[in-house]
C-alpha cells in the first residue's frame, strides 16, 4: 500500500511536472521566418520645399535641400516594393546628414502619419549636439510605444501601409542653417507574409566533396579531423552576411548557430555573422606558413577590400569558390587583381598573414579566413551571390531546418534566398558508426582499422571508432599521431567493452614522420580512462608500416613510442649598449636571443618573446630599444620535438638624461685676508631619481686644502689668505660631481674668492 | 480493563501512525534525491564520473545526460543544462581574449585551474567559467542557479590532455 502511494506521488509528480512543460510547448507561438529587406537606398522620396529623386547609396551630390530656410523640413520616401499583406515585424533607418554650418545643431523626428513622431537613436535632440555630417539611426520603429496611424495603437502595421504613405522625416534645425544635404537613407524593413507558405524551390544536386584544408595539416602531424576542428571562428548559419555588410537584428547579434544546429552565446563561440572559418594557432597555422589552395581551379588575387586584407579568390569551376583573406602580401600565387592563373589542389598561393581586420591586431592575429561561395545563378559569377550565396563546407548537421538556407532578405534591389550548405570537405571527420553482426566484419576510421571474427558478438553491436586528439602521457611517451577511442553498444545504447572472440585492430603509420620517436619502443597502448595506458602486444611491420595487436576489448587506443628528445632548448638573451651598473643603460639598447637545443635534439623551432606583457611575438630579429624607459623582455624556445622551454626573462632600464646638480657656496667672497680658516657652508641639489655617485671636491689654486665635504649642507674650511702679487685674488671652486646608474655623469661648482683686495 | 485495553491499542496505533511517517519522509527524500542530484556531491563522493572530451578532462556528476555538438558537451539533467565548448583563440591571456570579444563578466573572479589561467562570474543570466590553455578557450556555463554548485566542481576538476 505505501509503495503504492509512493509509486502515484512520483506518478503525480511526473504529471506535476510535464503539465506545465506540455502548456509552454502550446503557448509557444508559431514559428514564423521572418522577412528582411537589408539595408537599401529609398529610390523615390519627395521633400515639401524641392524636388528630390533617384536617391542613391553613396550618392555625397545629393542637395534638395540647399537653400531652404525653414526651421523644420519634411521629407517623405516611398516605393520600398513590399508585398501589401505582409506584415511589417520592425523597421531600421539610417541617414547620414549634413549641414552647410558646423556651427548649429539639428535633430530628427521620423513618422508615417504625420501626427505621431517617434525618435532615433541619437539625435532626438538638440541636446544631443548633432551638427555637420552625422549618422542617424532609427531602431526598432514598430515599438509598441508608437502609435502608428490615425492614433489607433492597435493597428497592425502592414506593407499596404508602407507602400502607401512611406515615411516622413522630419529634420528640426536651427535658424540658420541654409544647406541640408543627405548623403545615405537606407531602409531595412523586416516583415513576415500573412499568406500562404511560399512553395519550396526543388531540392537541388548534393554537390560532390572536393575541397582539403588550406595549410599543410598533416605535414604537422595532424589529422584531418583534428586540424580541421581546431577552430577560432564558426560559421553562423543565423545571419553570415559579414561579406555584405549587411547587419543583423540587434536581438541576434550576440548569437552564433553552428553546422550543428546548436545556437550559441557570443561568450561560447565567436562571432556573429562570420561567414567562413578562422583556423590559427591551435590548428597549427602560423604566420609565413603557406596557404594552400583547397581545390584545383583559377586564382585571382583581390585587394580592393580593406578588412579582408590581401585575398586570393578560387573558381573551382564546380559552381563553388573558395576565399583566402588576411595574407601576406609577399610570396602571394598572384598579386596582380583580374588576372587569373590556374592552380592545383594542394598548391601554395600565399603565406599565412595578418593583413585587414584582425583580432588581436598585429602579427598575433595571423590567421587564415576560409569562406566558400556558391554561384547560384550559374552566370560565372560569384559576386552578384554576395551575400546569399555564403555556403558553410561543413554542411547543416542537424535535423531542424538551417536558418541560412531559410533566410530570405532584399539586397541590391533583389529578393533572395540564404544558401543550402553541404558538407564539403573530401575526407571524413572520422567518428565511424556501423553495425557489427556476429557474422563479423571490418571497420577503419583514418589510420585505424578493426577487423572482428565471426561470433565475437552475440547480438547486433554498433561500433563507434572516433580519432581522439595526440597525448603525452609521460614526459617520454608520446602518440604517434592522433589517438582513437573505440566504442561499442549493444541494442539498448548500453556499452560493450568485452568480445566473445579476439579481434584486430591495425593501426597505419605510413604518412607519419617517425624521426622523433625511438622506433624500438614503439608500440600500441590501450587505455580505460585516457589517462592510465597499458601497452599492448603489438606487432611491427616497417614494410607496410603498421602496427597490429590482438585485443578482446574496446577502450582508447594509442600508437606511442618514446621521444628522441625530450630536453628543452636553452634561450640566452644578450644586452648589447653602453652599460651603467647592473642592467642600466645609458644608450641605445639591442636585444638578442640566442636558442640553443640539447646535444642530439632535433633542433631549436622557434623562439617567443614578449614586451612589457604585451601579446607574444615570434623573435626573428635583434630587438632594438631606443626610448628611455623600463622594459622586461620575456622569452622561451620550443625545439623541434615541442619539447617547450619554461618563460625566461630579462629586465633593463635606459636612461640617457644625465643628472641635474646645483651648488652654491654661503659665502662666495672670503675677507679680510687675515690668514684664519674661514667655514662656508656649501647648499645644493640634485633632480635624479636613480642616482649611483655623488662625491665632492674642493680645488684651490693654491693646492693647500684643509677639508672637504660630504653632503650638502655641511661646511667646509678655506684659508682667508692670499699673495700680496695675486691681483687675480685666490679661486677656490667646490665642485660636486654626480652619476647616475646608467653611467651618465655631471657635475655644478661654486666659486669662492678671496679678492685682491676689498673692491675687487 | 476495557479503559486500559483501549490506551494501550490507541498508543499502539500512534506508535504505528509516528513510524508510518517518519518512514513515508524518508522514502519521499530517497525518491528526491533519485531526481535530483546532490548540490554539494563532489568527486570524493563516488557519484562522478571522469568524461574525457574537447582535449580536456571533467568529472560530470551522475545523472547528467551527455550530448556532444561541434566542440561542444551539453550535460542535462532534470534541472538544466551546462555547457561546455571550446574554441581556438591568438589572444595570449584570458583578460585580452574578454576585452577583444565584447565579454563583460560580472563579479569576475581570476583563479587557476590544473595550471591554467581561469576567469569566472556571470554574463547575463548565466554563470560562467573561462579557461585559457595553450591558445584553447574552454568556456563553462549554466543559467540555472541550482547547477552552479555542480558547474564549480566540474570546472575545478577541467584537466587539458591534449
Amino acid at each position: 500500500m505505501l509503495f503504492y502511494t509512493l509509486k502515484n506521488m512520483r506518478l503525480f509528480a511526473g504529471i506535476f511536472l510535464f503539465l506545465p512543460i506540455l502548456f509552454f510547448l502550446f503557448s509557444l507561438p508559431q514559428k514564423v521566418f521572418a522577412v528582411e529587406s537589408g539595408f537599401f537606398p529609398a529610390t523615390t522620396c519627395a521633400t515639401n520645399g524641392s524636388s528630390c529623386s533617384n536617391m542613391t547609396i553613396q550618392d555625397s551630390n545629393y542637395n534638395s535641400w540647399i537653400g531652404i530656410t525653414y526651421e523644420e523640413i519634411i521629407a517623405t520616401f516611398t516605393g520600398f516594393g513590399i508585398p501589401n499583406d505582409s506584415v511589417i515585424d520592425d523597421i531600421q533607418m539610417k541617414m547620414r546628414i549634413k549641414t552647410s554650418t558646423s556651427g548649429w545643431t539639428w535633430f530628427v523626428r521620423a513618422s508615417v502619419d504625420g501626427v505621431n513622431y517617434f525618435s532615433p537613436v541619437n539625435c532626438s535632440t538638440f541636446g544631443d549636439v548633432c551638427r555637420y555630417n552625422t549618422t542617424v539611426i532609427f531602431n526598432s520603429i514598430t515599438s509598441p510605444t508608437i502609435t502608428w496611424l490615425n492614433n489607433n495603437p492597435n493597428h497592425i502595421i502592414t506593407g499596404a501601409d508602407i507602400n502607401s504613405q512611406g515615411f516622413r522625416i522630419k529634420l528640426f534645425q536651427s535658424t540658420g542653417i541654409k544647406n541640408t544635404d543627405i548623403d545615405v537613407l537606407l531602409f531595412n524593413i523586416r516583415y513576415h507574409l500573412s499568406g500562404p507558405t511560399p512553395t519550396p524551390t526543388p531540392t537541388p544536386v548534393v554537390p560532390e566533396p572536393f575541397l582539403d584544408l588550406p595549410w599543410d595539416y598533416e605535414g604537422q602531424g595532424q589529422s584531418f579531423s583534428d586540424a580541421a576542428l581546431a577552430i577560432n571562428s564558426y560559421f553562423d548559419h543565423e545571419y553570415p552576411l559579414l561579406s555584405s555588410g549587411l547587419t543583423e537584428p540587434a536581438v541576434s547579434l550576440d548569437i552564433i548557430v553552428s553546422s550543428d544546429g546548436i545556437t550559441y552565446t557570443k561568450e561560447q563561440r565567436s562571432y556573429s555573422s562570420h561567414d567562413g572559418y578562422d583556423w590559427a594557432k591551435v590548428a597549427k597555422v602560423n604566420i609565413g606558413d603557406p596557404v594552400l589552395a583547397a581545390a584545383a581551379g583559377t586564382a585571382t588575387y583581390i585587394n580592393s577590400c580593406t578588412p579582408c586584407g590581401n585575398m586570393i579568390l578560387i573558381d573551382h569551376g564546380n559552381g563553388y569558390q573558395t576565399r583566402y583573406l588576411h595574407m601576406q602580401k609577399d610570396g602571394l600565387i598572384t598579386d596582380v587583381p583580374n588576372n587569373p592563373i590556374q592552380v592545383d589542389a594542394g598548391q601554395p598561393i600565399g603565406k599565412v598573414g595578418a593583413t585587414g581586420n584582425i583580432k588581436p591586431a598585429g602579427d598575433a592575429g595571423a590567421h587564415i579566413h576560409f569562406g566558400v561561395f556558391q554561384d547560384k545563378n550559374n552566370d560565372g559569377n560569384f559576386d552578384d551571390n554576395i551575400p546569399d550565396g555564403v555556403t558553410d563546407p561543413f554542411g547543416w548537421q542537424s535535423e531542424d531546418p538551417d536558418p541560412w538556407e531559410n533566410y530570405s532578405f532584399f539586397y541590391g534591389g533583389i529578393q533572395r534566398t540564404g544558401n543550402k550548405s553541404y558538407y564539403l570537405w573530401n575526407k571524413s571527420l572520422g567518428g565511424t558508426s556501423s553495425n557489427l553482426t556476429s557474422a563479423g566484419g571490418s571497420f577503419s576510421a583514418g589510420r585505424y582499422s578493426v577487423d572482428f571474427p565471426s561470433d565475437a558478438v552475440s547480438q547486433n553491436t554498433t561500433i563507434e571508432l572516433t580519432p581522439q586528439p595526440i597525448i603525452s602521457p609521460t614526459e617520454f611517451l608520446s602518440s604517434v599521431g592522433t589517438t582513437l577511442l573505440a566504442t561499442a553498444r549493444d541494442q539498448f545504447g548500453d556499452i560493450i567493452t568485452d568480445f566473445l572472440e579476439p579481434l584486430t585492430l591495425t593501426i597505419d603509420f605510413s604518412n607519419i614522420d617517425l624521426s622523433r620517436y625511438d622506433l624500438s619502443t614503439l608500440s600500441i597502448y590501450s587505455s580505460q580512462d585516457g589517462e592510465v595506458w597499458s601497452q599492448e602486444l603489438t606487432d611491427i611491420n616497417f614494410i607496410n608500416n603498421t602496427a597490429t595487436t590482438t585485443i578482446v576489448h574496446f577502450t582508447h587506443f594509442a600508437l606511442m613510442a618514446e621521444r628522441l628528445d625530450t630536453l628543452v632548448p636553452t634561450t640566452t638573451a644578450i644586452l648589447s649598449g653602453e652599460q651603467g651598473l647592473a642592467n642600466w643603460f645609458k644608450s641605445d639598447v639591442a636585444v638578442s636571443l640566442s636558442a640553443q637545443d640539447n646535444a642530439g635534439g632535433l633542433g631549436v623551432d622557434y623562439t617567443m618573446f614578449r614586451l612589457n606583457d604585451e601579446d607574444w611575438q615570434q623573435y626573428l630579429i635583434p630587438l632594438l630599444f631606443s626610448n628611455e624607459g623600463h622594459y622586461k623582455v620575456e622569452f622561451y624556445s620550443a625545439d623541434n620535438d615541442e619539447n617547450i622551454e619554461a618563460v625566461n626573462n630579462v629586465e633593463f632600464d635606459i636612461d640617457k638624461t644625465p643628472p641635474l646638480a646645483s651648488i652654491s657656496a654661503g659665502h662666495s667672497v672670503i675677507w679680510p685676508p687675515n690668514g684664519k680658516l674661514v667655514p662656508v657652508k656649501i647648499k645644493g641639489a640634485i633632480e635624479e631619481l636613480h642616482l649611483f655617485s655623488k662625491s665632492f671636491t674642493v680645488d684651490d689654486e693654491y693646492g693647500k686644502i684643509f677639508s672637504t665635504i660630504s653632503e650638502f649642507g655641511e661646511e667646509i674650511i678655506l684659508e682667508a689668505k692670499r699673495n700680496g702679487n695675486d691681483f687675480n685674488g685666490r679661486e677656490y671652486k667646490i665642485i660636486v660631481h654626480v652619476e647616475d646608474l646608467a653611467g651618465n655623469k655631471s657635475n655644478a661648482e661654486a666659486q669662492v674668492i678671496v679678492p685682491h683686495d676689498q673692491g675687487n | 480493563m476495557i479503559k486500559g485495553t483501549n490506551s494501550k491499542k490507541y498508543f499502539y496505533v500512534l506508535i504505528v501512525l509516528i513510524v508510518l511517517i517518519a518512514a513515508i519522509f524518508l522514502l519521499f527524500i530517497l525518491i528526491s534525491k533519485s531526481i535530483i542530484p546532490s548540490k554539494n556531491a563532489g568527486p570524493n563522493d563516488n557519484i562522478w564520473n571522469s568524461l574525457e572530451r574537447l582535449g580536456a578532462n571533467f568529472s560530470v556528476p551522475t545523472g547528467y545526460q551527455i550530448t556532444e555538438g561541434m566542440n561542444a558537451i551539453f550535460l542535462k539533467n532534470g534541472i538544466g543544462e551546462i555547457r561546455i565548448t571550446k574554441q581556438g583563440t591568438n589572444y595570449s591571456n584570458l583578460s585580452d581574449y574578454l576585452n577583444g570579444l565584447g565579454i563583460t563578466v560580472n563579479d569576475s573572479q581570476t583563479t587557476e585551474v590544473n595550471g591554467f589561467t581561469a576567469v569566472s562570474g556571470t554574463v547575463g543570466n548565466q554563470k560562467y567559467y573561462f579557461i585559457l590553455t595553450n591558445n584553447w578557450i574552454y568556456s563553462l556555463s549554466t543559467s540555472f542557479p541550482e547547477l552552479y554548485d555542480d558547474l564549480d566542481q566540474i570546472a575545478r576538476s577541467f584537466r587539458y590532455v591534449p
